[in-house]
């Protein structure tokens, strides 16, 4: 049986369902919505408007980027990601991809020097690796291509927020939730690099743990600098999902 | 189990504009494609059946302004969608999303013992379930519901070559799973269970 035969098979029967089960779900239906309260009435209202409410983001996210507004642009796609709207996680990690190089250009010399601009530049490159991540997981395979590219275009004696003979921050010590392995080391040890990676995939703590240890730069030496206050930007970019 | 089949008009535009007639018609037409195609999308197929309902609830609770857009149905899988990869992300946020075969496969069982049409495409459920999620829904939304691949765009806030994209390699990928046997086959449910 070919691909296209067992779509057109289950395509072809995906609407047929026993009347008497579709009844019987309309009635229960119908009892839960004589029995809505008005606040679950807004609930479900507020709820359903949220994703004309995501649309809006991502639309008005489009413009500041045209308009060259890139931290504006990251904010607005920042709520657009956090809903996973289409590909606002890849233009996401693209927004901020672009605002790391404009740090990057700011840079006076080729020796890191742990200023402000250097440490906001590789907060922007942790959070547009995490964005790239979250976009290739969700099918947009190009990512990987802007990652690798975006790691080439800084990887120079990047700053680091962490000093390197600093102990690595326990695993779970991130905000929120914690991951219910054990977090990074755990996982890596007990699991192959295949089973590692599916995990790290589906596992934000993970993710927000590697963005803490520094990413993808942390490797660098570079001197040790308090972490970046958290501003308008790095808050957009790490909205919750 | 017998299924009563439901006279199948020509296109999913025509559908809709019939369904319009009534809320309970509207019903009728879109709760099995609904309900299915989230079975698809969810790794847990018990958020299927509670997003559909709520989705329905939302729908009804707004069924005048339904009436005024041009593809209704097109709302309600766009919102449902939505609620499936907001809950989803939710779990990645917990750690709670499960990663083995095992899990996913005792998962598509239940699906299968609850409704037939599951039980009967239960491989190439198992196969677009393993597609990262942009692609799975475009390939559901475009083969299995019958929507245009400008029409799947527009649900799922994409622009038609980005839906064509994701077709192409979803399509690619499926190929490769279901001719090389890659997804686990869970155990068939008994026949004669309800839809």
């Amino acid at each position: 049986m070919t691909l296209d035969e067992r779509l057109a098979a289950a395509s072809a029967t995906i609407g047929e369902m026993a009347e008497a089960g579709i009844t019987q779900r309309l009635e229960q239906l119908r009892a839960a919505h004589r029995g809505q309260t008005d606040l679950d009435r807004a609930r479900y209202g507020a709820e359903s408007d949220s994703a004309e409410l995501d649309w809006a983001a991502y639309e008005l996210a489009g413009q500041h980027e045209a308009a060259g507004d890139l931290a504006a642009a990251a904010r607005w796609y920042g709520l657009a990601a956090a809903s996973d709207l289409g590909d606002a996680a890849l233009r996401l990690g693209r927004v901020l991809d672009r605002h790391a190089d404009r740090y990057a250009g700011q840079r006076t010399g080729a020796a890191p020097s742990g200023t402000a601009a250097e440490r906001e530049e590789l907060a922007l490159v942790s959070e547009a690796a995490r964005w790239y991540i979250e976009a290739y997981s969700a099918g947009h395979l190009e990512a990987v291509g802007y990652l690798d590219d975006m790691i080439s275009r800084h990887d120079i004696r990047r700053p680091r927020s962490r000093p390197r003979d600093a102990e690595p921050e326990a695993a779970g010590a991130t905000a929120g939730a914690a991951c219910a392995r054990g977090g990074l080391d755990a996982v890596i040890e007990a699991t192959d690099l295949a089973g590692a990676t599916a995990h790290f995939q589906r596992c934000t703590p993970c993710q927000q743990e590697f963005v803490q240890r520094g990413g993808l730069l942390a490797s660098w030496d570079v001197p040790a600098a308090p972490r970046p206050t958290v501003g308008p930007m790095r808050h957009a970019a790490g909205a919750r999902r | 189990m017998s299924q009563a089949s439901l006279p199948e008009p020509s296109s999913p535009g025509q559908r809709a504009r019939l369904a319009m007639s009534s809320f309970p018609e509207f019903y009728r037409q879109y709760w099995p494609r609904l309900v299915r195609c989230l079975v698809t999308q969810a790794g847990d197929s018990r958020w299927a059946e509670d997003i559909a309902q709520e989705t329905m609830l939302a729908a009804i609770a707004k069924w005048d302004e339904l009436l005024t857009y041009e593809r209704p149905d097109a709302w309600l899988f766009k919102v449902a969608i939505r609620r499936v990869r907001r809950l989803e992300a939710q779990a990645r946020e917990r750690c709670l999303v499960p990663e083995d075969d095992d899990a996913a496969a005792g998962d598509l069982g239940i699906a299968a013992s609850i409704d037939v049409w599951a039980g009967e495409h239960l491989d190439l459920i198992a196969a677009i379930r393993s597609l990262p999620r942009r692609q799975a829904e475009v390939i559901v939304l475009h083969h299995l519901i019958g929507y245009t691949l400008a029409e799947t765009g527009e649900i799922l806030g994409m622009c038609e070559a980005t839906a064509k994209t994701h077709l192409k390699r979803a399509r690619d990928r499926l190929q490769v799973l279901l001719h090389d046997d890659h997804v686990p086959a869970p155990p068939r449910p008994e026949r004669g269970q309800p839809a």
